[in-house]
């Protein structure tokens, strides 16, 4: 009963779809531009996600989904027999070195999920063979397969932990991105046992899930009947780390809202209008007895039947659009040379139609919800045509009143349109603000340093600080920068130093060479005493609330003793904390080197060359002093934090330029430098990534803005045909028939403008206050953008009612008086 | 036996100034298998009766039962299914679906019920009517007497109990006309239906079980 039913609203749905093809082209463009926005919008993000969340895995050393601990092959092969899981890996972790790599057993698959595939050779099984990455060897200072090393590690047992130094033969050579030494099974087990360890506390199984999700990898190890406790998820895949953030998040839900809008205002204006020219075909239903649901369901299965040809289209060219942007976006974050994971993921287009069809559905249901309560009187009076031709002395002035009145018939779609346009304007407007105030100079007096060349690890670049470059590094990198101004930065990073031993009052301490004391910028005081063999001096920031001539106290820690503030008892471990005090209670004591140094000068900052590239918050001393000083306190236990040189001449500089490019291109992991060349590339990146994608979203908007509009004539042509032939027969010339149209389209125009320009306003001076990017004394907000895109816009107003009046109009006036839509 | 029963209709359009009355308060019984003709002069209130009879437009004052029951305390979805079983419509234009040709628009009333098609039925009507030949065309592509036609076979498929129409055949030479009401008189006489027509036609009055006439919104007495 009910398919019978359903098969005649089909039908119906179908036919009058079907005699309205042109129509339906603009709604399916429609449609298609509105899902290629969210497409876009999805693939970017989550790609971003993907691209982002590989990082943090590279940085764990692992990219499995989860891992569980105290776990042998008999588990691993109970996994492999659960048919979501897959990845199934081992691995027995034994320990570390000083130089974070990790010491441990792996099998090919936990290797391949630890970014340790050998790029050579192969996987040890020997006891005295071994696996290392081609960056720990270069780091070592090289060999090869066959050659042998020897491997300082740490042991970290439950009841012991030792030191053991052993030399191995490499058996195999993994990429750069492994910060593992892997070693045999067996040797694993014998260094365990051989300390007195059960090897099992130290093998865990790594696994992936087919459709990840927290849940399933806890149920999974329920149904191998593993305690869940010893269950981990990957700390980048867990929720509370997603590493879009909030503010992804937010921005994903504000440009959704922002495209949502933008499809709304084309969808609604498309439906709206349809359902107010087809009132008498509606009524007419109803005088058959088609109830207003029927009528709802025949409008949203005419949505449906659009949304089928519109979306996958949108679909397919997003995708593409938001794979092709991706690469300008990461250009933009500090994760420059990540390996980019375009994110082919069927939830983006799955998410990505599902939004568009609530758009869609939206934006029809309103005109439906008309259409279904039109009364069946409507469908009677038919013959409403009411033309009101007041005979006007100036034949111009009353074409123009009448385009005027006939704009203000349909006040909901006139307004729509405008909006639509008005959109696409202040989007373009702020593109071209963005552009045309963004200012080479000023950007790179904001951001370039000093110096002409920085070079260092790419963990120095982004504030890591992890990786550091070795001394014979430095000199190979400096024989090939001819320089009479150059020397490097070192740091402490790694181990804490404080002001007077206080633990709350840390001190960040950079070394420098004194070829590189010059760019230091004195506030107040004399920097000489530093050049000075042997000086004590050191300059710190202004923040430090330090003067010169102050004498200051840095202690360099080695470790700390906690003192129980009650008893005045000192323990030299936390396991030595007797179990009936309050831990929250202890107090931190440094112990280390003490140094007294003299302050001789203020700076406002570090040098914007070696500035290191993080800060500790609250009362913190930033300082600098010389490498001699940093060798003494640390007992030469500092690190290279960044090389830094000024070319002696231009072509020098080039020659300095073309080495660094190709250094660091040939080794992104390992090396990256920083000069005014690198800057200007970067600012001509981020202003082409802005010129790319807003150019893109403006292109869009102003398509469907265009489309708002030609629709609006359109049917504003169509459904008044018999009134413009009835206009024509008591002796409206065709020229002046069209001169009124045009005038429409005219408005439409001149209306847009008007309407955008205070807004544009608006948002730009909102803009300017990224300054970053631009000095504050010569940026400026402009309307010029609008302005001089009146002239296309009023063409496009007069060029469109002008062509499709001359498509529509039949052949005669009779004809047209004929015609019932 | 009454199937169709008005009391006290009333019906204004508009307000204030142009407040039109259009009808005044009709009382009207019609007894099934009836055949009423309405007449009256333009704008007395034909067709707003035809309507509020209908349940297409609800009365400002007073009720109308159909088979002894109030459609007014019916909500608009009801009503529409009740006009759908019981009420055929034809009007004097703009009867059909463009989009749908001769045969669907004769069945779209009963399909849209999801009811069972009386085959027969409908074949015996398209046969009476004349329009064998033209159920696969398009109503654009047929003549005004054969639009009503089909309008005709549209409000008779479902057998509903009674046929409202409004100058049917407004639009028809004198010939096709008398054509039509006979094809009118028969199908509905075999069917044992009920019609309410309002005609301008004098001889098509003539032809009438009853004669109503109706001036300015109020029915006069003969
Ligand atoms: N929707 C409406 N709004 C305002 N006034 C209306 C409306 N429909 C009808 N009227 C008025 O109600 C009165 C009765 O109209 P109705 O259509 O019933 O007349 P009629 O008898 O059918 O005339 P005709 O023979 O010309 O069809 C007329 O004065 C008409 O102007
Ligand atoms: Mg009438």
């Amino acid at each position: 009963m009910k398919v019978n039913s359903r098969k005649a609203l089909s039908r119906l749905s179908l036919r009058s779809l079907r005699a309205s093809k042109k129509q339906n082209i603009i709604t399916i463009l429609a449609i298609m531009l509105t899902t290629v926005l969210f497409t876009t919008l999805f693939t970017v993000f989550f790609s971003f996600r993907s691209t982002l969340q590989l990082q943090q895995c590279k940085e764990l050393g692992n990219r499995s989904y989860a891992c569980v601990y105290n776990a042998d092959e008999d588990i691993a092969d109970k996994l492999r027999g659960v048919p979501d899981v897959e990845n199934v890996g081992r691995t027995i972790a034994i320990g570390g070195t000083d130089d974070r790599q990790s010491v441990a057993w792996m099998d090919a698959t936990c290797a391949e999920m630890s970014f340790s595939t050998l790029e050579s050779g192969r996987l040890p099984e020997a006891a005295d063979e071994v696996a290392v990455s081609r960056a720990y060897l270069t780091s070592i200072g090289g060999g090869d397969i066959g050659s042998e090393i020897t491997i300082d590690y740490k042991v970290s047992g439950l009841a012991s932990s030792c030191e053991i130094s052993e030399t191995f033969t490499i058996c195999g050579i993994s990429g750069n991105d492994s910060h593992c030494i892997l070693v045999s099974e067996e040797y694993a087990s014998d260094v365990l046992n051989a300390i007195g360890e059960d090897p099992l506390v130290f093998s865990s199984v790594v696994f992936d899930l087919k459709a990840p999700s927290e849940m399933r990898a806890f149920s999974v190890a329920e149904e191998i009947g593993v305690n869940g406790d010893s269950v981990v998820v990957n700390p980048a895949y867990a929720s509370e780390s997603d590493p879009l953030g909030a503010e992804g998040y937010a921005a994903i839900v504000v440009l959704m809202l922002l495209i949502f809008f933008t499809g709304f205002l084309i969808i609604y204006n498309i439906f709206q209008i349809t359902v107010a020219n087809k009132v008498r075909d509606y009524g007419l239903l109803k005088t058959i007895g088609v109830t207003s649901r029927q009528i709802r369901k025949i409008v949203r299965k005419q949505s449906l039947i659009l949304c089928l040809i519109g979306i996958p289209i949108g679909l397919i060219a997003g995708y593409l659009i938001g794979v092709s942007m991706l690469p300008m976006v990461l250009a933009q974050t500090i994760y420059k040379n990540m390996e980019i994971v375009s994110g082919f993921n069927i939830l983006v287009f799955i998410g990505a139609a599902v939004i568009s069809l609530i758009t869609v559905f939206v934006s029809s249901s309103i005109p439906g919800r008309k259409a279904s309560k039109v009364s069946p009187i409507e469908a009677l009076r038919y013959n409403e045509v009411k033309v009101s031709l007041r005979k006007k002395k100036k034949v111009d002035a009353g074409i123009r009143s009448m385009a005027m009145a006939n704009l203000g018939r349909n006040k909901v779609r006139t307004a729509l349109v405008v909006l639509s346009i008005s959109l696409a304007m202040v989007l373009f407007d702020t593109l071209c603000i963005f552009v045309d105030n963004m200012d080479m100079n000023s950007y790179i007096q904001s951001t370039a340093p000093s110096m002409d060349f920085i070079v260092s690890t790419p963990e120095f670049f982004t504030g890591d600080h992890n990786e550091f470059l070795t001394a014979s590094e430095i000199d190979e990198i400096a024989s090939h920068i001819d320089s009479d101004h150059c020397g490097c930065a070192y740091s402490t990073l790694g181990d804490m130093t404080f002001v007077n031993a206080d633990i709350d009052h840390p001190a960040l301490v950079v070394g420098v060479d004194g070829g590189l004391l010059d760019e230091v910028n004195v506030v107040e005081g004399d920097i000489y005493p530093m050049y000075e063999e042997g000086s004590n001096d050191i300059v710190v920031t202004e923040a430090s609330g330090l003067n010169v001539g102050d004498k200051v106290t840095i202690t360099f820690a080695e470790t700390f003793n906690y003192k129980d503030p009650a008893t005045g008892t000192v323990y030299e471990t936390p396991y030595d904390v007797p179990e009936n005090v309050d831990f929250n209670n202890i107090e931190y004591i440094v112990v280390g080197t003490d140094r007294e140094y003299t302050v001789c000068a203020v700076m406002d900052q570090y040098p914007t060359s070696y500035a290191p590239n993080y800060a500790f918050v609250g009362n913190s001393v930033e300082l600098i002093m010389t490498a001699e000083q940093i060798a003494d306190i640390t007992d030469d236990n500092y690190e290279v934090m960044c090389y830094c040189a000024d070319a002696v001449s231009s072509e020098a500089a080039d020659k300095a330029e073309a080495y660094l490019q190709e250094l660091c291109e040939n080794d992104p992991g390992r090396y990256e430098y920083s000069s005014l060349e690198t800057v200007r590339k970067e600012f001509e990146q981020f202003t082409g990534a802005v010129k790319y994608i807003g150019g893109f979203l403006s292109a869009i908007v102003g398509l469907i803005a265009v489309l708002n509009f030609i629709n609006a004539i359109f049917t504003g042509i169509l459904s008044r045909k018999r009134e413009l032939a009835l206009l024509k027969a008591v002796g409206m010339t065709g020229k002046q028939l069209k001169r009124m149209l045009m005038t429409e389209g005219l408005f439409y125009a001149l209306m847009s403008v008007i309407f955008s320009m205070p807004f544009a306003a608006l948002i730009n001076l909102l803009f300017l206050k990224l300054d970053f990017f631009w000095s504050s004394a010569t940026a400026h907000i402009t309307v010029v953008p609008i302005l001089l895109l009146l002239p296309v816009l009023a063409l496009i107003g007069a060029l469109i009612p002008y062509v499709i009046y001359g498509k529509v109009k039949g052949k005669s006036i009779v004809e047209d008086l004929r015609t019932n839509e | 036996m009454t199937i169709l029963r008005a009391e006290g209709l009333k019906k204004t359009y508009g307000k204030g100034d142009s407040k039109v009355n259009a009808l005044r308060g009709v009382n009207l019984e019609v007894n099934k298998g009836e055949f009423v003709a309405i007449v009256g002069t333009s704008g007395s209130g034909k067709s707003t009766l035809l309507h509020m009879l209908g349940g297409l437009d609800r009365p400002t004052e007073g009720k109308v039962f159909i088979d002894d029951k109030d459609i007014f305390k019916l909500k608009d979805e009801a009503l529409t299914i009740l006009r759908r079983r019981k009420i055929g419509f034809v009007f004097q234009s703009f009867n059909l679906v463009p989009v749908l040709n001769v045969m669907e628009n004769i069945l779209l009333p009963q399909e849209l019920d999801g009811a069972k098609i009386d085959k027969e039925h409908i074949d015996n009507i398209i046969s009476m009517l004349g329009i064998k030949e033209q159920l696969h065309k398009l109503p654009t592509q047929l003549s005004g007497g054969q639009q009503q036609r089909v309008a005709i076979a549209r409000a008779l498929a479902g057998r509903p109990s009674v046929i409202l129409a409004d100058e049917p055949t407004g639009n028809l030479d004198s010939k096709t006309s008398q054509d039509v009401m006979s094809l009118f008189r028969v199908t509905a006489d075999r069917f044992n239906q009920t019609i309410v027509m309002i005609t301008h036609n004098t001889e098509i009055a003539q032809t009438a079980d009853r004669i109503i006439r109706i001036e300015d919104g109020l029915i006069v007495n003969r």
